[in-house]
């Protein structure tokens, strides 16, 4: 074992874990089952460390070996190309309310959207990724991340209002 | 660009740099004010999604794969031993068995690197933090250990890296007497034995997922280490 090896491991477990850890724990939506895939994926990296050429792509590198894991353990396949429809269009909106927004609120709401829509989401929202970026994580277009996360947060807004229109009635 | 489009765009990513929006966005007030909700609207899901990380995930991720390691080696070695022992029979070389146990065995047991660990950190037999209880299990934890009590004063906890695992290193004082404890994941021992070298004598008992060496003087009568074994044996919990 190369002490540069166990030490550029040991830095981005530091760096990472903490930042993967929510982002496996908002696809797994289960504390010890996210810490379990966190663990696999850090023994991949382990394997794979050495053809890890540039480690300023570490980042994005350690999200795309999560993902596979996760995506695995669910025996999940990737969606679809999807591209944003008139329809999309049309039920745009035009405010995005945060006094609805509260942390359990919007937890809920999370849980509610569809997986790739989530996905996406929260490689924006947790990882400070772009489209564009988030396309070369997962491997799809660039347009196709773009619907996804318009289509998670029109559907977190909607989501929002109707919860909010309902407590306004039930009072 | 029309609004639809600004819309559209900034939804689908807030941050985006894009000069058509930017431009869109001076003239177009409603589009402008659109963008400040958005941006309220995602630091309220960046706090919603900001769960709390379990304690000692780093180092729990890092000691887990510290043992995955220490088998991935022990297979390897295992299987390169074999292909020797094949290759000995093949040839049918007449070692008897001690030769051949002495021919495989590791060239530093565990005692030897408890020993050797204590000399390469000899500044922590000087250490005086007095750590209490909760401190020492914060130390444990990622390694799912815990004490019940303390025993003497302890004057150094830490995780190091023994051989090719993350351990703990306690250095403690009782009836004037320092004694350095090391719990050694991966260094496994079949019995409890005794080593003297150099300055140091180590009794090594074994423990779950590994050993545990408890290193003093040469010159301190061995009644001390035993004192402290059957202390140990009282505190200590496996998780």
């Amino acid at each position: 074992m190369s002490n540069n090896k166990q030490q550029t491991f040991e830095k981005l477990v530091h760096a990472y874990s903490a930042e993967l850890y929510r982002y496996a724990f908002w696809q797994c939506k289960n504390r010890e089952l996210a810490e379990d895939m966190l663990q696999e994926c850090f023994t991949r990296a382990w394997k794979a460390l050495p053809k890890l050429e540039d480690e300023n792509a570490a980042r994005a590198w350690l999200y795309t070996i999560l993902r596979r894991e996760i995506a695995r353990h669910f025996g999940r396949k990737s969606s679809a190309e999807v591209s944003l429809d008139e329809l999309d269009i049309e039920t745009i909106g035009n405010h995005y309310d945060c006094k609805v927004s509260d942390d359990i609120n919007l937890r809920k709401a999370i849980d509610k959207i569809p997986h790739d829509y989530r996905d996406a989401l929260m490689l924006q929202v947790l990882g400070g990724y772009s489209c564009e970026e988030i396309a070369k994580i997962t491997g799809s277009k660039s347009g196709t991340i773009m619907t996804r996360v318009f289509r998670a947060r029109q559907k977190l807004r909607q989501l929002l209002l109707s919860k909010s229109v309902s407590s306004a009635n039930s009072q | 660009m029309n609004c639809i489009d600004v819309h559209r765009k900034l939804t689908a990513d807030p941050s985006i740099q894009d000069n058509q929006i930017t431009a869109h966005l001076e003239q177009c007030s409603a589009c402008a004010n659109f963008l400040q909700n958005l941006k309220q609207f995602d630091n309220a899901l960046h706090k919603a999604t900001n769960i709390d990380i379990p304690d000692g995930l780093a180092e729990r991720i890092l000691l887990k794969q510290s043992f995955k390691q220490q088998r991935q080696q022990r297979n390897t070695r295992f299987k390169l031993y074999a292909m020797v022992a094949s290759l000995l029979l093949v040839l049918g070389i007449g070692f008897n068995m001690s030769q051949l146990s002495t021919l495989l065995a590791p060239s530093l047991s565990p005692g030897d690197v408890a020993i050797n660990h204590v000399s390469s950190e000899f500044d922590h037999l000087n250490e005086n933090h007095n750590i209490q209880l909760a401190g020492l299990n914060k130390v444990l934890q990622p390694f799912n250990i815990k004490f019940k009590h303390t025993i003497g004063t302890i004057n150094y906890a830490g995780s190091c890296p023994i051989r090719h695992s993350r351990g703990v290193h306690i250095v403690l004082k009782e009836h004037n007497t320092t004694a350095t404890l090391l719990l050694m994941p991966g260094e496994y021992i079949k019995s409890r034995n005794v080593l003297t070298k150099g300055n140091f004598t180590t009794t090594i008992v074994p423990a779950k997922n590994g050993s545990i060496a408890i290193v003093t003087d040469k010159n301190i009568q061995p009644g001390f280490a035993q004192k402290l074994e059957k202390q140990l044996n009282e505190t200590i919990q496996f998780i």
